[in-house]
């Protein structure tokens, strides 16, 4: 018997292995270019494949309405939002959400929100470097008014880490607020719910079990595209649709705008490092909104031969790649350190920081770090700081 | 027993192997660099001949600067694994001992995590950053913790020391992620976390191996100078009385062999699970239990393993590394479950 089992485990152990090794290549291989952009050069077609369809995109075509045709957010579900023309209160966990939310006019309707995921604090919507102050007065304005409008839900803490008070971020919102569904007295879909949740998908988990209750938009934007959808499903969920379309013609603008100065400009290699851990370098990978700002910020993004899937990065091709600029979107390592990483003294970024210490390797600030990856309306703010790095002259 | 000539050629077949190892994952990488001109600048390199570069200035800085140090520490931090597991199996008496069982790994993730809270990330001492330095305190104090616990009345027993060590290791780990799981800013650096708990050799420097290379080197020389000892130990405490052996003095001294392999192989790699449990068995099944051939054929072969892992590591889905952790239990799962199977009857331990 043993004898007859033994080489059928074997074999299926190896095809196990094998259908692994190949599901993670199939994953990881990146898409082809469209055959429309043969004639250009990977560069150019990296932008144009980036451009397009943010171009192409129309507010039109976003499917949903407040009671009626359903949403479909980006993890494609279909959420139908009951309510008459737009929703009254939102409990908001993705700080884009939020941005946008304010940005259209519409912050009155925020019940709560969370300041949760990276630690800085999320939605800083009052105080934002400068952006702000124009659509809100003071921030004690703004808690006053939204915490009025908090449920009355006590000694709840369902969901502690997704929305709580930390000393030093003294804008988010009550911190006995919950979406615990066994928490509430009374009859729960009377009062007691927001109207909508948004969640980001990295905060997915704290929305779990609510569903039946309330209408749950999950975000999960991939690509600049997606950005303008989702800000779309906003604008139609509070009622801004003129607001938003307005913003989406601006932010359209203002990447062609910068694009076509870029596009005749030499293009230097970038290399942006999103994580130093432990030894493993992280990119953002092919196709991911970084990578597509670096494109249209003239540069020539050295990152997108890894997948946005799975973007940890060998040391050696970035030192086989030679990028001309480095730019450090994180605090785990400093210029000095990466300028002393073995071998990395050949590559030109490092030559140039050694000549001059504000050229070549450039560490973001935290802020900065927020305009580019943040996928709100400050988008073009983040085009903008990576577009002061590579074609400085231009911006 | 083996005659001391079977036991010579078994080693210098399994260093042949190494080495043969060393050369492929020196030669291939996540860049092509052509394997002739890789033989060339090494001959410039040692002085041995001399080539005019028909390469790039920049291929050379990969292979000596980049790739070589990371294949020369995978094979350090295998055969420092391999040696540590089957020192800790043979003296604590259990299949199940592997390099971490007595606290090394929830040490080095206790003191990562200490190191995150209280020190900034960019701190580094000559090549070494601060978290390889806090993970290689942690795990030798967790050991050295372990150790004064299950020290009761002047003697040490096995069992509690596995014990302790167990308990220790979940009460060190629990504190971690409390921490990691309360303070909010440290929510970020989990990344951290995520690579040091599934293992990684990709930015290995010089100046580390220079550090830990002699380390490693007289640790294995000298648990391979202590095998009998450990020979000893696999007939019981008190058979290896019998044998003439201070069984407490030795027990120390080979549980800090191998506490200090494990913890300069979690200093340059982090956690790498299934070599240091493993690969002693696998060496074992092969070859019989006499630890005077098992130490450094254990040695050799952890060594060979984790240096082809690396190569699949760096290179399958190039440019993009996995995790080597993930890649030592996929590839090492399979060999061991076939010998397991194949040499069933045969086996001692």
């Amino acid at each position: 018997m043993r004898r007859t089992w033994m080489p059928i485990s074997i074999l299926l152990i190896a095809a196990l292995l094998a259908s692994t090794i190949v599901l993670a290549a199939l994953y990881a291989t990146k898409p082809t270019k469209s055959e429309l952009l043969a004639g250009l050069t990977p560069a150019e077609a990296a932008t144009m494949s980036a451009l397009a369809p943010v171009l192409a995109f129309s507010p039109e075509d976003v499917p949903g309405e407040v009671g009626g045709e359903p949403f479909i957010d980006d993890l494609g579900r279909e959420v139908f939002v009951p309510g008459a023309s737009s929703v009254e209160s939102i409990v908001c966990l993705h700080p884009a959400a939020t941005e946008t939310v304010f940005y259209l006019g519409a912050g009155d309707k925020l019940v709560a929100v969370s300041n949760a995921w990276t630690g800085d604090p999320w939605a800083e919507y009052p105080g934002g470097p400068g952006e702000y102050e124009s659509w809100i007065t003071t921030p004690e304005e703004v808690d006053n008014e939204i915490e009025q409008r908090v449920w009355d839900v006590k000694d709840l803490a369902a969901i502690p880490a997704a929305v709580r008070v930390t000393p030093d971020a003294p804008y988010t919102l009550n911190p006995e607020v919950t979406l615990s569904p066994q928490n509430i007295d009374g009859d729960p879909l009377l009062e007691g719910y927001p109207d909508v949740v948004f969640v980001f998908s990295d905060t997915i988990e704290y929305a779990a079990g609510i569903e039946e209750l309330v209408p749950v938009i999950v975000f999960f934007p991939l690509s600049l595209e997606d950005v303008l959808y989702d800000m779309t499903v906003i604008g139609k969920i509070v009622g801004k649709e003129a607001e938003v379309a307005n913003l989406i013609e601006e932010i359209k603008a203002d990447l062609l705008d910068i694009t076509m100065t870029t596009l005749i400009e030499p293009r230097p290699k970038v290399f942006l490092e999103t994580g130093y851990y432990w030894g493993t370098i992280y990119t953002t990978g092919s196709g991911s909104i970084v990578s597509s700002l670096i494109y249209l910020a003239g540069g020539d993004d050295i990152g997108t031969a890894v997948s946005s899937g799975a973007p940890s990065i060998s040391p050696e091709y970035i030192v086989y790649e030679a990028p001309d600029i480095i730019i450090l979107a994180h605090l785990f390592d400093t210029p000095d350190g990466v300028a002393g990483r073995p071998g990395w003294d050949t590559i030109p970024a490092v030559v140039i920081w050694q000549a001059d210490p504000d050229e070549g390797i450039y560490q973001l600030t935290v802020e900065e770090m927020d305009q580019i990856t943040r996928p709100g309306p400050r988008i073009v703010q983040g085009l903008m700081v990576l577009l002061g790095i590579i074609h400085p002259e231009l911006s | 027993m083996k005659s001391r000539k079977k036991i010579a050629l078994i080693l210098v077949l399994l260093a042949a192997v190494l080495f043969g190892a060393m050369l492929l994952a020196t030669a291939i990488g996540a860049v092509h660099i052509a394997p002739l001109d890789i033989l060339k600048m090494t001959l410039n390199k040692l002085h041995l001949a001399h080539f005019d570069p028909t390469w790039r200035a920049v291929e050379e800085a990969i292979v000596f600067q980049v790739r070589l140090p990371c294949v020369v520490g995978a094979a350090l931090v295998g055969a420092a694994l391999a040696t540590a597991g089957s020192l800790f199996q043979g003296l604590l008496r259990n299949p199940l001992a592997d390099p971490y069982l007595i606290g090394t790994s929830s040490g080095a993730l206790f003191g990562l995590t200490i190191a995150m809270i209280f020190l900034p990330a960019t701190l580094s001492f000559s090549g070494f950053g601060i978290t390889s330095i806090a993970a290689f305190l942690g795990a030798l104090g967790a050991v050295f913790l372990v150790y004064t616990l299950a020290r009761i009345g002047g003697r040490t027993h096995v069992v509690t020391l596995i014990l302790a060590g167990v308990a220790v290791s979940f009460l060190l780990t629990a504190i971690s992620w409390f921490l990691l799981d309360v303070m909010g800013e440290l929510h970020w650096k989990a990344g951290a976390i995520y690579g040091f708990l599934w293992g990684q050799i990709t930015a290995v420097d010089w100046s580390q191996i220079a550090v830990l290379a002699p380390i490693i080197f007289v640790g294995i020389i000298l648990a391979t100078f202590f095998a009998f000892r450990v020979n000893a130990f696999s007939l019981g405490e008190e058979g290896a009385a019998y044998l003439g052996i201070n069984v407490e003095r030795d027990k120390v001294l080979l549980l800090g062999i191998g506490a200090l392999l494990t913890a300069c192989a979690v200093c340059i790699a982090g956690l790498i699970g299934f070599v240091g449990l493993v690969i002693p068995h696998i060496i074992r099944l092969a070859f019989g239990p006499d630890n005077r051939l098992v130490l450094p054929a254990s040695a050799l072969a952890g060594a060979s393993f984790l240096v082809l892992a690396d190569l699949l590591a760096r290179t399958i889905l190039a440019p993009t590394v996995l995790k080597l952790g993930i890649l030592t239990a996929l590839i090492g799962g399979p060999v061991f479950l076939y010998l397991l199977l194949r040499y069933r009857r045969e086996y001692a331990f």
